[in-house]
């Protein structure tokens, strides 16, 4: 503000103008806004309000001012009438000099939940108190949804954790009786059976292993979905690198040129990733075991909103054609004789993959080689770990957790 | 070299709900080499009374084997639960106590070392397995500790690092 060198007069003119500019652009906002402002005085009588608190009590402007604020302001807690010294506007004057409350009411007609935000201040040397009144009604409905929701969901994951614990025993049982009681006639028997009854056993053995690991894939799979997830970062280099030595380790007979980038980098759950590396990496040596001058190469390249992490190899490759299959939990079988020993790794790659938002792909040609990639989103998209929520009536609720 | 000799007096206790299981149990156990006496118990409840005597029974029908095995899975009282109770009981306290489960949960794994287990066997689909780990388990809990021929060898425990002093004699 300038204060030319003119009378006081007009210094004073000045100043009344630029109050009533500033109070002009108040009004506007305070007019325009969705959240009820009501400010009352030490005795807690509506000094002013803006058209939002008329709208929500129902009432005539002019008719409010100098009403008690406690009288005109209805609230209600589970069904029971706030009234008296209880009352947020008397208690803002007598007890508490800030508060962050919810309530139910009838606003504007309806039945709603509000949140009312307000403080004790001094105007004029007077004692006064201002509420910002929210409209919550949408956001406390999602926020029961989701908490039933998200009960539900628990309820489900605790009867599918029973559900496996159960069919793992119950189904490894009767098998554990087709093989070792095949191995015991095999065994006791030997004088009284040909080549081909020991041979009948045999099959027999082998098609009760295979139920047998079958299971056990099934129960990986699921253990995928049930687990806790533990958001941190990961150092995928470092992971890739101790990996691909194990899975070297136990190929010793092959020689794979490895290549890992540095400084790939991500956030998500580091023992679901590492699964996730083991399959791919294991599968790339699978892939080249058979290939001379053998090379697998892991690293990341920008793609949009983030990177896209891939394990390469110059093995054998697959046809595009049948790409489709090879994430399918159970297509496993079909395709033992095109993917042996791949397995149900890929399934459950992509299902951790999935967990953290991401999308998993392979691309391949027979005989020049394969590339899988994937992608973890930067940002928590909601299918990671729980987003906090802001509070209501004073609790702090977590959004589901899917 | 130690010969490691099972020791045939040891008694064996198998506390197994599943008839085949036992069967199965039993037929490893024989083809391990084992010949010593195995008492089965197909329920935790009578497993308990025989181990801790609940019956207001003398002490001399308690039974006391040196190798417990304990199926995990068990009807009415639960494996785990007859594990703690053998745990507490002063006489099979120090009784080792081999898990049979064919749970792969880790959590089931490490509840019962909390409980006390000494060992455990993952039941195997694969019979031949669950021989292998039959044979490993007897090969330790049931051998006999025997002298080498030749008595025990003299042990030169060398010149002490710096800073430290030498054994006594």
């Amino acid at each position: 503000m300038s204060v030319s060198a003119s009378s006081p007069r007009d210094a004073l003119t000045s100043l009344v103008d630029e109050l009533h500019a500033t109070l002009g652009r108040l009004a506007l906002a305070l007019g325009l806004a969705r959240d009820a402002f009501v400010w009352t005085d030490r005795h807690g009588s509506i000094v002013w309000c803006n058209a939002a608190f008329d709208r929500l009590v129902r009432a005539d402007h002019v008719a409010l001012l100098g009403e008690p604020l406690a009288d005109r302001l209805v609230l209600e807690r589970k069904g029971r009438a706030v009234t008296g010294g209880a009352h947020p506007a008397r208690r803002l004057l007598a007890e508490v000099d800030a508060l962050t409350e919810t309530y139910e009411m009838t606003a504007a007609g309806r039945p709603s939940v509000v949140e009312l935000v307000g403080c004790r201040g001094v105007i004029d040397d007077e004692p006064a108190s201002v509420i910002v009144i929210e409209d919550i009604t949408e956001r406390a409905r999602v926020q029961t949804e989701l908490q039933a929701l998200n009960a539900q969901l628990e309820a489900t994951n605790n009867e599918l954790e029973a559900f496996s614990y159960s069919v793992s025993h119950d189904l490894r049982t009767p098998l554990r009786a087709i093989d070792g009681f095949s191995q015991a006639l095999v065994e006791d028997y030997a004088d009284l059976l040909d080549d081909r009854g020991k041979k009948y056993l045999e099959r027999l053995r082998i098609a009760a292993q295979n139920m047998g690991r079958l299971i056990e894939d099934m129960l990986r799979l699921s253990r995928v979905t049930r687990a806790e997830f533990a958001w941190t970062d990961v150092d995928l280099s470092a992971l890739a690198g101790e990996i691909a030595s194990e899975v070297a380790a136990s190929a010793p007979n092959q020689d794979v040129e490895l290549a890992i980038a540095d400084d790939l980098a991500v956030r998500g759950d580091r023992s679901m990733l590492r699964q996730v590396l083991w399959n791919l990496i294991d599968n790339a040596w699978k892939f080249t075991s058979k290939t001379p001058h053998a090379r697998i190469e892991i690293g990341a390249r920008a793609d949009g909103e983030g990177s896209v992490f891939f394990v390469r190899d110059n093995g054998a490759g697959f046809d595009m054609g049948r790409a489709d299959k090879l994430f399918g939990a159970f297509q496993r079988l079909h395709t033992a004789e095109e993917f042996p020993g791949i397995g149900i790794g890929l399934a459950i790659a992509r299902r951790i993959v999935h967990r953290h938002g991401g999308r998993i792909w392979a691309e391949g040609e027979p005989g020049k080689g394969a590339t899988f990639s994937f992608t973890i989103p930067r940002t928590a998209s909601g299918l990671g770990p729980s987003a906090a929520t802001r509070s209501t009536g004073g609790h702090t609720r977590q959004a589901a957790t899917p | 070299m130690n010969e490691l000799v099972i020791d045939a007096r040891k008694t064996i206790l198998l506390i197994e709900d599943n008839p085949d299981d036992v069967e199965l149990t039993l037929r490893a156990l024989r083809k391990t080499g084992i010949d010593n006496e195995v008492i089965v118990v197909r329920d935790g409840e009578a497993a308990l009374d025989l181990l801790c005597g609940s019956r207001a029974s003398a002490d001399a029908t308690r039974l006391v084997p040196e190798l417990i095995l304990l199926d995990l899975n068990l009807p009415r009282i639960e494996g785990p639960e007859v594990l703690r109770r053998i745990r507490e009981s002063a006489s099979t306290r120090y009784v080792p106590v081999v898990v049979l489960t064919s749970s792969t949960e880790d959590s089931d794994l490490r509840r019962a070392y909390e409980l006390g287990a000494n060992s455990y066997i993952q039941k195997p689909v694969d019979f031949s397995k669950f021989l292998e780990a039959a044979r490993a388990l007897s090969l330790y809990w049931l051998a006999l500790n025997v002298v080498p021929r030749g008595g025990m060898p003299q042990l030169d425990p060398g010149t002490p690092p710096d800073g430290h002093e030498a054994l006594p004699e």
